[in-house]
């Protein structure tokens, strides 16, 4: 598990939480003010396209208006050429008039004085394959051209036919003329006008340059969209460059305006905003970065200085208290660890004294506890001897002088004879008894199976004798001095047969459980069972609940067998049955021990 | 901790997506750039009076080099037409070459006027660069083994073929000729050609007059003048402007002689400023615009399509001339010697007729007679 610090993981949430909402917030605003500006820079340049068509428009209606005043004049007249002389002089960047008659000749021809041209070579001439003289007289509407060299000027020119009543009107517009009048049109600096023709041949173009090499631009995207009747806003790619473009109409000529930027310079307010975003997310996230820091800091430093006491408590230094913290939360939890801490400081010193005298109880339990084994020990062995000889010489008495005296003196030997006997039985057992402890070998893995067996065995007779049935399974391998256990076994089983019904063969079933961290082994019988009121009693030693003479023994078997369940490290019990009995005792598991 | 881990790792995605984000809004992916391309130059008048035919052969090649481009361009390279206005004079075509060489221009389409060409061609071949005309007559490059090219036939061959003609298919003995000397390198030699080959066939000059163009001629004077000589026929060495002009001039004076004329008048502005006055006008074209040839007719729509006019002479030269620049490029992509693969060609077959380069550059191909008939450019009858 990568452990981290307070303070760290507080400043990545914080930062998490800063950050996540700054970007995104900041990224869509990003993207609206992009398009809002450019839904501006848009409008601007289809406004500054308007407005440059509405400066063409102007321009083309002045000719148009002009000759529509010849529409019900008599073009051979007299009058009608002085008119015509009198129109060019107030129209300039005409360069030449032409009243033509329905034979579709030149009548009348006025031309500007400075192209020094003779009026007379004009007229008389036919124009009749004319395209706008053609299509004037058959349609009946005014027809502007695409560019052409003038036959009068030599000049890239266009030309508007005005059809009359008799005739059409011809003005040959220089196109140098048209030209000044757009670039009189007010755009952005690095805006370009460009002004196609029907067949999107350039009539003028910002660039003198390009507008002088007659490009045709009909496969440029607006004009070709413009042509097409498409007018608007459109971003296309010219010479590998990005352009933004705004097309318009001059209705009258059939004309496409185009104001196209180069899409690098109209979207420099674009970029400069989205920097200008860009920076400012950066600098808040630099402060949030900063902030979230102090934050942390402000926040972890308490809870370190915590964890420093927590350290230092947890090292037994209970001599300083915890500071207090502004922290309402965390000033009441370093008071609640102050709090255990005195506790624990407490509880250790009472555990000290405690342990003191425990230690005290224990060396004076221990030397008891040997002095009593030493004396028990001493008392049965050292007893043995003088106990034998009264035994013994007990015994010669009764069999010297047996019927040699009166009744009473035989039954008087009887008696010494029979308390010498179970005397020294006692203390027969009272030395196993002590020896327990000390005659004990070394714990070892060894099978309770096999320890069965041995005991089995060692009650070979008795049980064959009381036609005992002994039943176990397969039992485990289990952590114990396998003698001492095979004598647990042999103890149990033993009183299971002593204590039988009478005239029931004994039914005797060992059993081995795992409960928790040990072994239960339990021994059933169906004997005559123990009073309950008595069962913690028959572990006593030299205790016996029935009758000597009809069960005869010690009454010590079942405080050995206990003795030698508790040096395992095991408990033993009695459960009251409603017939029989059921001894159960611990061992811990072979894993365990 | 493998949950702190997935965390730490979202807000770092989140972070990382943000600012990715971030730069994509403000533009920071800058695009690669393309490869650069494959410039083919052109100099030619785009503006004053023989600015038709300039822009007629610019378009002739920018549709060849469209096509080219829409092809996928010449291994895997996009061509561009560079172009420079020699309409000033024949020192602006000289400029244009250089200017063009400069510009790292493999090969140049033009000039389109001879008074041009001649002053060009020594610059090409200083610059090593092919000069390749759509239109260019003068006799003056004639055999020259230099680095002018040109699929239009010399002043020498068409001015003595319409002397055969108007002596022999027409029976017209004497001559009126009016000629531009605007023009000179292309009108003199035609007009002495044109006088040598009537004269040795047995036919005269009435008389030969002479104007500028662009200088306020008087185009009454000149018809009459010509008129007044008495002649069969009457010659014109023009623009078609002027030929226009003229021929409404000689109609106006009530003349119906047959009127003649060089290719170079035979555009679409001759019919519409001649009027009813162009009918009838005979022209010796190395253009037929009558052609049914499929690759013609392909070339027309399409050009018609783009540019919006009918493609003439000059259009239809421009685009063979510009072809067959472009199949030498492809055949030597690093455009080291293109005069000798231009040259090697011998045949090539234009989207008219088949064109025949000899060693010097100079060519042969079929001539058409043409006339104008309602308006219209036709194969002329034989009379």
């Amino acid at each position: 598990m990568k452990r981290t610090t307070f303070a760290v993981s507080l400043t990545k949430r914080l930062l998490l939480v800063s950050l996540a909402p700054l970007f995104v917030v900041g990224i869509y605003a990003a993207f609206q003010l992009a398009r809002t500006q450019q839904t501006a820079v848009d409008y601007r340049n289809s406004l500054l396209a308007e407005t440059v068509r509405a400066e063409i428009d102007t321009f083309l209606s002045a000719p148009v208006v002009a000759l529509k005043q010849f529409k019900t004049v008599d073009l051979d007249s007299d009058a009608a050429d002085l008119m015509l002389h009198s129109t060019i002089q107030s129209l300039p960047f005409i360069d030449s008039l032409l009243l033509i008659g329905s034979d579709g000749r030149v009548v009348s021809a006025a031309t500007r004085a400075e192209l020094k041209i003779r009026e007379r070579d004009l007229v008389g001439i036919d124009q009749s394959r004319d395209a706008q003289v053609r299509q004037a007289t058959e349609s009946g509407e005014v027809v502007w051209s695409g560019v052409f060299t003038s036959i009068i000027s030599g000049d890239r020119s266009v030309e508007v036919a005005v059809p009359l009543e008799r005739g059409v009107a011809v003005a040959t517009v220089d196109i140098e003329s048209l030209a000044a009048h757009a670039r009189s049109a007010r755009i952005e600096p690095d805006a370009v006008i460009v002004i196609a023709d029907r067949t999107g041949s350039v009539l003028f173009h910002t660039d003198p340059s390009v507008s002088g090499a007659r490009p045709n631009w009909s496969d440029m995207v607006p004009i070709s969209e413009g042509l097409a009747g498409r007018f608007g806003v459109h971003r296309y790619r010219e010479s590998d460059t990005a352009m933004l473009g705004s097309t318009a109409m001059v209705k009258d000529a059939g004309w496409v305006v185009l104001v196209q930027q180069d899409w690098a310079d109209a979207s420099v307010p674009i970029v400069s905003t989205l920097w200008g975003i860009a920076v400012a997310i950066i600098l808040v996230a630099a402060g949030a970065i900063v902030t979230a820091g102090i934050i942390a800091r402000r926040l972890g430093d308490p809870i370190d200085s915590l964890m420093g006491y927590v350290r230092q408590v947890g090292e037994a230094d209970y001599s300083e208290d915890v500071e207090r913290y502004r922290y309402k939360e965390l000033d009441e939890l370093g008071q609640g660890v102050q709090s255990m801490a005195r506790a624990v400081s407490e509880r250790e010193a009472d555990l000290a004294s405690a342990q003191e005298a425990l230690k005290v109880a224990v060396g004076d339990l221990q030397r008891s506890n040997s002095d009593l084994q030493q004396f028990a020990y001493v008392a049965s062995h050292d007893l043995q001897e003088p106990l034998r000889m009264v035994a013994g010489f007990v015994g010669l008495l009764r069999s010297r002088y047996r019927g040699q005296l009166d009744s009473d003196a035989d039954d008087f030997i009887d008696f010494a004879v029979d308390g010498a006997t179970r005397m020294q039985l006692m203390i027969q057992d009272l030395l196993d008894f002590s020896r327990i402890h000390t005659k004990g070998k070394s714990m070892a893995l060894v099978s309770l199976g096999a320890a069965i067996e041995t005991a089995l065995a060692n009650l070979e007779r008795s049980v064959k004798e009381s036609g005992a049935l002994v039943e176990y399974s397969e039992m485990p391998m289990v952590w114990a001095d396998s003698s001492q256990l095979a004598r647990v076994i042999q103890n149990l089983v033993g009183n299971s047969i002593k204590f039988r019904r009478m005239g029931v063969p004994p039914r005797i079933a060992i059993t081995a459980e795992h409960v928790g961290p040990q072994w239960e082994i339990a021994v059933t019988d169906n004997g005559i069972g123990i009073d309950p009121a008595l069962a913690n009693e028959v572990f006593d030693i030299f205790r016996r609940l029935e009758d000597r003479a009809e069960y005869p023994g010690t009454g010590i078997g079942l405080a050995i067998t206990k003795r030698i369940v508790e040096r395992h490290g095991g408990s033993i019990r009695v459960e009251p049955m409603e017939s029989g009995s059921r001894f159960v005792f611990t061992l811990p598991d072979a894993e365990q021990g | 901790m493998a949950c702190t881990r997935t965390r730490k790792g979202t807000t770092t995605s989140i972070v990382a997506v943000c600012l990715i984000v971030l730069l994509g809004v403000t533009g920071c992916g800058a695009g690669l750039g393309a490869e650069r391309p494959i410039v083919i130059g052109y100099v030619g008048g785009l503006s004053g009076r023989a600015a038709s035919l300039g822009i007629a052969g610019r378009d002739g090649a920018l549709l060849a080099i469209e096509e080219a481009n829409a092809a996928g361009g010449i291994a895997g390279r996009q061509v561009r037409l560079e172009t420079y206005d020699d309409g000033a004079g024949p020192e602006a075509a000289a400029d244009g070459v250089r200017a063009l060489a400069e510009k790292g221009a493999v090969a140049i389409v033009g000039p389109m006027t001879s008074a041009s060409a001649i002053v060009a061609a020594p610059v090409a071949d200083s610059k090593r660069i092919v000069l390749m005309s759509p239109t260019v007559s003068t006799d003056e490059l004639t055999g020259k083994d230099d680095y002018f090219i040109r699929v239009y036939p010399d002043n020498a061959s068409a001015a003595q073929r319409l002397a055969t003609e108007a002596r022999w298919r027409y029976g017209l003995v004497k001559v009126a000729v009016i000629y531009d000397l605007g023009n000179k390198a292309h009108t003199q030699t035609w007009y002495d050609h044109f006088r040598r080959e009537i004269m040795s066939q047995g036919g005269s000059v009435a008389t030969a007059v002479t104007f500028v163009s662009g200088e306020n001629p008087d185009y009454i004077r000149l018809a009459e003048k010509s008129i007044d000589s008495g002649p069969d026929c009457i010659l014109l060495l023009a623009n078609a402007i002027d030929s226009a002009m003229l021929a409404q001039r000689i109609r106006a004076a009530g003349s119906t002689l047959p009127i003649l004329a060089s290719e170079w008048s035979a555009t679409d502005d001759l019919i519409e400023a001649g009027g009813v006055a162009a009918d009838g006008m005979i022209f010796l074209d190395t253009y037929d615009r009558s052609s049914s040839a499929p690759e013609f007719v392909r070339m027309r729509d399409s050009f018609q399509k783009r540019f919006g006019y009918e493609p003439g002479f000059a259009v239809t030269h421009s685009y063979d001339v510009t072809k067959m620049l472009l199949d030498a490029v492809r055949a030597q992509p690093d455009a080291s010697d293109i005069r000798g693969v231009v040259l090697s060609t011998g045949e090539y077959e234009g989207v008219q007729a088949s064109i025949g380069l000899d060693r010097f550059g100079d060519i042969r191909r079929p001539y058409y007679l043409m006339t104008v008939s309602d308006g219209k450019f036709k194969r002329a009858e034989p009379r």
